[in-house]
């Protein structure tokens, strides 16, 4: 199962959610870490391209940047799944 | 003898009392008015603190950007809340924790001292006129109910109710003990004409306010003494002016505990006070006629003497206002000359202080500003540990080529270092935690106090790996001694390359960062580890390196792998989002092992 991790712990910040803690997360909430996460690959993606020396390292963030947006996306889905399924009114 | 003071102060004040209690019964039936009317604005600023659930610091960080809208914001908070006292301390907390200026912080006092007035009105205007007492029977029957609710916004509703309650309960108290006391005796007897009666009734006034903390208890008094014909109203005039003086004396006191900045705002209420008062004092005629004057014009009775003094009670601190704010500038170069900042310690906390309240956004601030001051001061040591100078990292456009020009060994106690600027500032931050923590803060606040706590631990784990390798990379890099000096470079390099990343991250705007970044560091110092240990395997298998060097060498790399993954974590807890959503998206999205494992694997 991809995310599994994530999974579950958002599993818990539901579960949070409807005893009336914490607070809720909108997809638009998400689409800002999601823009700031592209904004961010693409500094590195500039910065690799000047820096061929230290290409590795960057190499290295650039691919963690890349799983964190699959992350951010995943999540995207689970929140608007959420809002969907949320009755109205709610 | 200081001793006792207080002892025999609060002596004098009950045997007064009981004297009083036997002389009259109608005076006790003033004075349990006066404690229902006291006990009510407790639970009435209570209250609003357990609604507010931080509206009126939300609000006050918002409307301080200027002296008019600091002034606004003192004037509506104070008007809704009815506590002056409640609105100092969130100026107080607010200024301690440096979220707003001197000039917005005195902005606000003086806002709060004209919102002030609007007790006397609601006095003057209702309380005396409407049978409020008959009011006060529902309004505290719906207070018990909702104050027994565990939602924390029923709860301060509730007490809200029960505060108003017991305020219109007392005023009802008071007004019929004057009416029954107006039956046997006149006070009037007792009053003074002249100067000696405006000296007299303003240090009774002061007097009152100061024993009974409150100028609006003061206010409350004259107002219905005046209503029933115990007071004349000259004399009820000095002891309104009276009661502004007293309210600075128990501002005065609170402030002696306070640190510079509270101390600032309490002599700057005490100056604006005390001009305010001497100015009406001494132009107590012509302020008088104009009372006079705006009262005829806005229709007020001519024998509707109350009233009339809240007219007074709102011109003259008005008065004050047109006195004041023009010299705000001098004032304000006056309270930092005579009031000094002390010199920003090194060692010492900067930012937490027991003037910081129960406010989460002051308290979660100051925290965090200590905690740049702690991660500050770890990386000083850090970088000096590994003989490398902060300033020339941040500084460098090549770490690798500052790591291999700077061999030369910097003369560091590391455990007096760290004694010295790392664990008294770690000891202040754990205990302010810990003391704010039982505070009973909402959850969101105590779960980001906990993050912060966690984030100290972090910085001291840090510098305790690296306090084990300090002299091996001394050692290993004062002179090249071949593989294993390219080796602990390595390590120096990676270091120095997260010391360098959390000082871009603490200075980049809050909006443009994310405690994600956090994330590609890790992976990065991970991959780099890994390639690390089999450079040593293949220098081993060479024999270009001896077992005994590698053996050091894996220990300390393990050591540098612990200190970076704990400066990590302690800047990933620092820099999370403020906006709560967006923190809880941050540790949703934060890789765990399992995760990072499982999807290197897949890919």
């Amino acid at each position: 199962m991809p995310f599994e991790k994530l999974t579950s712990k958002l599993d818990r910040h539901f579960e949070r959610l409807a005893e009336g803690k914490g607070r809720k997360i909108k997809p638009a909430d998400v689409a800002k870490i999601i823009a700031k996460l592209e904004k961010r690959k693409a500094a590195l993606m500039a910065e690799i391209a000047e820096n061929a020396d230290k290409a590795e390292r960057l190499s290295h963030k650039i691919a963690a940047a890349d799983e964190m947006l699959a992350r951010a996306q995943f999540l995207m889905e689970q929140v608007q799944g959420n809002v969907s399924a949320t009755p109205a009114g709610d | 003898m200081k001793r006792f003071a207080p002892q025999f102060q609060l002596g004098l004040i009950l045997a007064l009392l009981l004297l009083a209690f036997w002389l009259s019964g109608d005076f006790q039936q003033i004075a349990a008015g006066v404690a229902l009317f006291l006990l009510g604005m407790m639970l009435l600023e209570d209250g609003f603190k357990a609604m507010g659930g931080g509206l009126l610091e939300r609000l006050l960080a918002a409307s301080t950007g200027s002296l008019p809208r600091a002034m606004g914001f003192g004037i509506a908070a104070t008007t809704v809340t009815q506590s002056s006292s409640l609105v100092s301390v969130i100026a107080i907390s607010f200024l301690s924790a440096g979220l707003i200026s001197l000039q917005a912080g005195i902005g606000i006092i003086f806002g709060a001292n004209l919102g002030t007035t609007t007790g006397a009105w609601l006095i003057a205007g209702v309380g005396l006129k409407v049978d409020i007492a008959r009011y006060a029977m529902p309004i505290l029957a719906f207070g018990a109910v909702l104050m027994f609710q565990r939602s924390p916004g029923a709860r301060g509703a509730g007490l809200v109710l029960l505060g108003i309650g017991l305020i219109f309960l007392g005023i009802a108290f008071i007004k019929d003990g004057f009416d029954a006391f107006s039956a046997r005796f006149d006070l009037t007897r007792l009053a003074l004409s002249g100067v000696a009666g405006l000296v007299v009734y303003t240090l009774i006034g002061a007097a009152a306010t100061v024993v009974m903390q409150s100028s609006h208890a003061t206010m409350l008094l004259v107002i219905t003494a005046l209503a029933t014909g115990q007071i004349g109203y000259d004399n009820a005039l000095a002891v309104a002016i009276g009661a502004n003086i007293g309210t600075t004396v128990t501002a005065l006191i609170g402030a002696a505990q306070a640190n510079f900045q509270g101390k600032r705002l309490a002599l700057g209420h005490l100056i604006f006070n005390a001009v305010t008062a001497l100015t009406a004092l001494v132009l107590i005629v012509p302020l008088r006629m104009l009372v006079d004057g705006i009262s005829d014009l806005v229709g007020i009775g001519a024998q509707d003497f109350a009233l009339r003094l809240a007219v007074f009670h709102t011109l003259f601190n008005l008065l004050g206002l047109a006195l004041m704010v023009p010299q705000m500038s001098r004032l304000l170069t006056y309270l930092e000359r005579r009031i000094v900042a002390p010199a920003p310690s090194v060692s010492q906390p900067r930012h937490i202080n027991a003037d910081l309240g129960a406010f989460p956004i002051t308290l979660l601030t100051a925290l965090k500003n200590e905690l740049r001051h702690l991660v500050q001061n770890a990386s000083l040591l850090i970088a000096e540990a590994i003989n490398l100078r902060l300033v020339d990292l941040t500084a460098s456009k090549d770490i690798r080529l500052t790591v291999e020009r700077n061999r030369e060994a910097i003369g560091l106690n590391v455990e007096q270092r760290y004694e010295e600027k790392i664990k008294s500032l770690h000891s202040a931050i754990i205990e302010f935690a810990a003391q704010k923590t039982a505070l009973g803060l909402p959850r969101t606040a105590a779960l980001r106090l906990q993050e912060l706590r966690d984030c100290s631990n972090a910085v001291v784990r840090a510098v305790k790996a690296v306090k084990h390798l300090h002299e091996n990379a001394r050692r290993f890099t004062e002179a090249p001694q071949g593989e294993v000096t390219l080796l602990y470079d390595r390590l120096r390099q990676s270091i120095a390359q997260i010391l360098v990343e959390i000082a871009l991250l603490d200075q980049s705007p809050p909006e443009q960062r994310s405690a994600l970044w956090i994330e590609e560091e890790r992976r990065a110092i991970r991959g780099e580890a890994q390639k690390v240990n089999e450079t040593v395997e293949r220098l081993l298998q060479r024999r270009q390196l001896s077992a005994a060097n590698a053996t050091s060498f894996l220990n300390d790399s393990r050591y540098a792998q612990e200190a970076m993954e704990a400066l990590l974590d302690a800047a990933e807890l620092l820099y999370r989002d403020d906006d709560q959503a967006m923190a809880e998206i941050e540790r949703l999205l934060a890789m765990e092992d399992e995760d990072e494992d499982k999807e290197r694997r897949a890919s």
